[in-house]
């Protein structure tokens, strides 16, 4: 099985998406907080789609979708490895995963 | 009977979904030049499976389990004794679920423009990504449950 050399371009797209994977998943996160904590932002988000939800979603796939597009266009393949977005994909998905769960623990104990 | 039945395609797609990236996952870890169609087969039925999930259960979720009448699940769990069955496992699921899109989403780009077989770090990224996805759609499975579990502990009135 053969090893790419270091430093070497690989895929920009699984570059820039990974990248974005990060962001938009601490984003998702985050827009909860916001939307749980101000209700006038949960209400115009819910006036958009019918449900705060539906919104919700469409902003968070737009901007992991426009994140790795835009971040692709960039040489960020010569800077990051497939072995950082790995690590990338992991940090994101527990960063995302905790700041969910954190907000949400309280109510464990109603 | 429509309405009940459709509960069912949510949660056998995702298990699809968990399945097809199971083996993506064994596929990248035995990866040659002979079996990359199945590869990217796997990882686009994973993709295929979890937005079919998602657009199911999303369905489901807005006109059904949250709707504004007293016999909703959402309104029989938060009269029962299980509230944070809807208000830790439910919250947590719907937008936890956002995440398993964007791997789903990640997924075929690294399969489909990569040869994963000629790189070791590629591959062990694509192993990553495919078992995120097994580890996030068992937990969803299981949160699933707990809110059933809710809907079940108020009709029998906490018993």
């Amino acid at each position: 099985m053969g090893k790419r050399l270091e430093n070497q371009p690989w895929d920009k797209f699984s570059v820039g998406f990974g990248l974005s994977f990060l962001i938009a998943s601490i984003f998702n996160g985050l827009l909860i907080i916001a939307k749980e904590s101000y209700d006038p932002l949960k209400s115009w988000m819910k006036s958009l789609s019918g449900h705060h939800w539906i919104t919700h979603g469409i902003f968070v796939i737009v901007l992991f979708i426009f994140l790795g597009y835009i971040f692709s266009r960039t040489d960020i393949d010569k800077k990051i490895d497939a072995d950082k977005i790995s690590f990338l994909v992991i940090v994101g998905t527990i960063m995302g995963g905790l700041i969910i769960v954190g907000f949400f623990f309280k109510h464990l104990f109603e | 009977m429509w309405k009940e039945l459709m509960t069912m395609p949510h949660v056998i797609f995702g298990v699809f979904g968990i399945l097809f990236a199971l083996w993506v996952a064994v596929e990248a870890a035995n990866s040659s030049e002979a079996n990359q169609r199945r590869l990217k087969l796997a990882s686009i039925g994973t993709t295929l499976f979890l937005w079919l999930t998602y657009l199911i259960g999303g369905w489901w979720y807005v006109v059904y389990y949250g709707a504004a009448v007293s016999n909703s699940d959402k309104s029989i769990i938060l009269a029962g004794p299980w509230k944070w069955s809807h208000s830790f496992f439910m919250e947590t699921k719907e937008h936890i679920f956002f995440m398993l899109l964007f791997l789903s989403i990640l997924l075929p780009i690294v399969t489909f423009r990569n040869q994963i077989f000629k790189d070791t770090k590629v591959r062990n990224l694509t192993i990553v990504i495919a078992l995120t996805i097994v580890v996030l759609g068992l937990g969803m499975e299981g949160f699933g449950a707990m809110i059933s579990k809710g809907i079940k502990m108020s009709l029998m009135g906490g018993k």
